[in-house]
């Protein structure tokens, strides 16, 4: 699909990281997808000319890896993930700024403050600092644009990878965004020097004694750049401020006067002692961790931030103004006089219907197994009405911490974790390989759908294509967790609940390492699956509404129905039944049955 | 009189994961950028599209910093559902308006009334001034498609928010599939030319059953097969480590039977401790 781009338009966060990218000339793209930077690759994968090479990597480590060995050859590159991504790719992260560069590498990494989606709120910033590698922050789309292809040309300057550290609401926010004209590409190729890109202990001491000379000359380039922007307004308050933060200030207290960084390392400590003196009283309004209120206090700076805002979730307009009312800079508006009305019926996120993943929780929730979950659209499996999750760590956590439960001498039931397909080949299969080489006694189920479903669909090795569409080999699962020696190893159709039910229970009474493979594809992706539908057969049904204990929202209340002994009786909505017959098969008095119709 | 452009403003498009409260977003804000304004709009991806509430925030103006609206400013509200509209009304300004679908869409988690389920779709919102109900369903099947509700509420929201009509119908055509382009039309005039319709009734139970059954097993009877812990909807049947079925949860026993009617082996019985009055069961609830 081509995808016009005029010179003004309404762009997403993350597709002003892909165009920014493109126009800064970048060759190749690869990513892991996460919540909420996902929209970078898809959006490039339709906007970049055939030579840019776009396609998702197996992880965020081997992303990074993959994005050092293109810059190292000469391409300029993007690499993108989510915070929690990072910690995955930090090994590699850690020591690339050592080698440096030869093409520009640009890691784009996206926060969650407020959890989203996520399994914690860690703040970028941190890393960014740790690695030493200059780091930006924009604070809308335009920013995001232009940030993106500066640190393109900034990495080349200063031989290192750039880190652009977005958050949810930048990132999936629409603002107007003023295209440049791209930049020409430059041709470089790989030039050996194994003294810079081999990390032997003597070459690394090197590599560390670059980084450290490279920091004082970052710490000019920051502070002379304009991203750094002094908005000198009424002195009696100061507001150092960046990123999404900005945005709530300028919104909420607009005679305050700014210094709004968008370069948060190395900061631009010259910019900010010239800021303090400017005004009476200095404050830091920044969302989840005090990163900037540390590094000026650290200034010998008086400055005050997290004693009156938030630390814990996103920054709203009413936290902000709370904030500034506890400073004493505002008056305090009446928040706590807000109409209390009753808040309406909550509305969790749940399993499609038809999702495959229902069947095996169901049946792990009946064996009464200790089940150890992982990161993915399953994780709803912990909610009611499935309820059968005990953990869930990180991605790919669920074999090593079923191995752990084990080793624990944990006995009374069966202890099982569950995954899915995408994320046992992100970070599952070094765990299979160390379950079955200490003799651990666990069932692995793998929930196969055969795509990356809770970020949209996106391809995975078992699909046949990456995100662009071109043929690439399948993996075989089942022939891998064989090859590692998990025995037994067996695939079955979680459209069949007993036959599930049935393996399952074979499996959980096996001794050793046994994996089940669930395998369906997913409802939704890479296409809407929908077969002949069911409907309820009002007169036979007795009400006892066990097939809403599949969660399928399909299934609902008949409220045209006379209840049954005063329970309501089930009705099926024909418009998103999809035919999988999961609550078919479980109905105890075969009311479900399939529609006439359809 | 036909309303004025608005110079500044944000709207709140809400409803369910799938019912186009991303592009009916969408829609508003090229309508706004079309005329100069500057725009932005925050939208809601991943975890919240598996069926949870979704919306899209609308701001504009000559420069807009932040992309949310704040408690007591926001101007118009487009419920695609009418407990998704109903949420944002804390945030509404005085004079703020909703235009809410009169559908409903009960969360399944919700409609577990054999437990109690919470399903309180407030009735206390019916007397706030701004709230208008459109029967945004029905004029959708008016229109030769009902995926086009939320273009129903478009139409309504373009009686008020007073872009010139042409940009409203230039905007859809941009937006809208090709083949889809008459019946949204159809669906925008429908709305633009809506009525108040019948807000949806309360949805709680009129009454929650109290515990009624005791369950009694035959020990001796047992064998440990484990059809009662499958069959039981509120999963009070449990194996213990002598594989004999105990009631864990006895009080959650709304009386179906099942275990009692699937035992094989007669070791169930479910006894009801007080006559259900048939005469006061609910109608339907609705």
């Amino acid at each position: 699909m081509a995808v016009e781009i005029s010179t003004q338009q309404l762009l997403l966060g993350n597709e002003a990281v892909a165009l920014g990218a493109l126009h800064a000339g970048v060759r190749v793209a690869t990513g892991y997808p996460g919540t909420p930077s996902t929209e970078v690759i898809e959006y490039l994968s339709q906007v970049a000319p055939e030579d840019v090479q776009v396609h998702w990597a197996t992880n965020e480590k081997v992303a990074w890896d993959e994005g050092i060995g293109a810059a190292l050859a000469g391409a300029r590159t993007l690499v993108t993930m989510k915070h929690v991504g990072l910690n995955v790719a930090m090994d590699a992260f850690m020591t690339s700024p050592l080698l440096g560069v030869n093409g520009g590498i640009v890691l784009l990494c996206a926060d969650d403050p407020g959890m989203h989606s996520s399994q914690n709120e860690q703040d970028t910033r941190y890393l960014g600092k740790f690695a030493g590698v200059p780091m930006f922050e924009p604070s809308d789309s335009q920013e995001i644009y232009d940030f993106v292809r500066e640190a393109f040309e900034v990495s080349e300057a200063f031989d290192t990878p750039c880190l652009v550290r977005t958050t949810t609401r930048v990132s999936h926010s629409r603002s107007r965004v003023q295209v440049q004209a791209p930049v020409a590409r430059k041709e470089r190729t790989f030039e050996r020097n194994p003294a810079k890109y081999v990390m032997l202990p003597a070459y690394a001491r090197l590599g560390r004694a670059r980084l450290l000379e490279r920091l004082p000359a970052l710490e000019q380039w920051s502070d002379s750049h304009p991203f750094t922007r002094e908005e000198m307004r009424s002195t009696s308050i100061g507001v150092v401020t960046s990123s999404i933060a900005y945005q709530h200030v300028r919104e909420v207290l607009p005679d305050a006067s700014v210094l709004k960084l968008g370069i948060t390392h190395p900061l631009p400590v010259q910019r900010i002692r010239d800021f303090a003196r400017k005004v009476d009283r200095l404050l830091v309004v920044e969302e989840t961790d005090p990163y900037l209120e540390e590094a000026i206090l650290a200034l010998g700076i008086a400055v005050e931030g997290k004693k009156h805002f938030p630390r814990a979730g996103e920054l709203t307009p009413e936290s902000v103004r709370q904030g500034f009312a506890s400073a004493g800079v505002l008056a305090a508006k009446e928040v706590a006089a807000k109409v209390s009305l009753p808040a309406p019926v909550v509305r969790p996120p749940v399993l499609c219907p038809g999702c495959p993943h229902v069947t095996p929780f169901l049946v792990l929730r009946e064996l009464e197994a200790y089940v150890s979950g992982d990161i993915g659209c399953y994780t709803l499996g912990a909610s009611e009405p499935l309820r059968a999750m005990d953990t869930c760590l990180s991605m790919g956590s669920s074999i090593g911490m079923a191995v752990g439960m084990w080793k624990a001498g944990l006995k009374q039931h069966p202890i099982v974790a569950t995954i899915g397909d995408s994320t046992f080949v992100h970070a599952g299969l070094s765990a299979l390989v160390d379950a079955v080489w200490n003799n651990a006694d666990i069932t692995v189920v793998i929930l196969d759908n055969g795509t990356t479903a809770m970020t949209g669909g996106q391809p995975t090795p078992e699909y046949g294509t990456n995100v662009r569409g071109t043929e690439t080999p399948r993996i075989d699962i089942a022939a891998v967790c064989k090859a590692i020696g998990a025995d037994p190893v067996v695939v079955v159709d979680p459209y069949d609940v007993g036959a599930t039910h049935r393996t399952l229970l074979a499996a959980t009474r096996s001794h050793g390492v046994s994996v089940v493979i669930t395998s369906r594809p997913c409802v939704q992706a890479p296409k809407k699956l929908v077969g002949r539908r069911y409907s309820v057969e009002t007169e036979t049904c007795v009400g006892c509404q066990l097939c809403m204990n599949t969660g399928c929202p399909a299934l609902g209340w008949d409220l045209e129905a006379a209840p049954f002994e005063n329970r309501r009786r089930v009705r099926i909505d024909p418009d998103q039944c999809t035919g999988c017959t999961v609550c078919a098969q479980i109905c105890p008095e075969s009311a479900i049955v399939p529609s006439l119709q359809g | 009189m036909a309303p004025r452009v608005p110079k500044q403003g944000n709207v709140v498009v809400a409803g369910v994961g799938g019912q186009g409260v991303v592009l009916a977003g969408n829609i508003i804000a090229d309508i706004c950028l079309s005329h100069g304004l500057d725009v932005k709009k925050a939208e809601v991806h991943g975890m919240s599209q598996r069926g949870g509430s979704v919306s899209a925030q609308v701001r504009f103006g000559p420069e807009v910093h932040n992309v949310v609206v704040e408690q007591g400013s926001l101007q118009y509200v487009l419920g695609f559902e009418w407990a998704e509209a109903l949420r944002w009304m804390p945030f509404l300004a005085p004079d703020g308006i909703v235009f809410a679908s009169s559908e409903r869409i009960v969360p399944p988690a919700a409609q577990r009334n054999r437990v109690g389920g919470d399903v309180s779709y407030p009735l206390e919102f019916l007397e706030h001034p701004g709230l208008r109900a459109v029967d945004a369903e029905s004029l959708a099947k008016e229109a030769g498609n009902p995926k086009t509700a939320g273009v129903v509420l478009l139409g309504a929201l373009s009686t008020e928010l007073g872009f010139p009509v042409e940009s409203w119908r230039d905007a859809l055509a941009r937006w809208v599939p090709k083949k889809a382009l008459d019946a949204n039309l159809r669906a925008f005039e429908l709305g633009r030319a809506w009525k108040q319709a019948a807000p949806p009734k309360d949805l709680r139970p009129q009454r929650t059953l109290p515990a009624q059954f005791s369950l009694k097993l035959e020990e001796a009877w047992c064998k440990g097969c484990g059809i009662c812990v499958d069959v039981c909807p509120e999963r009070i049947w449990h194996l213990d480590d002598l594989e004999v079925a105990r009631a864990a949860t006895p009080e959650r026993c709304t009386g179906c039977r099942l275990c009692e009617k699937l035992c094989p082996d007669f070791a169930i019985d479910v006894v009801q401790l007080q006559e259900i009055d048939l005469l006061t069961l609910t109608g339907g609830g609705a």
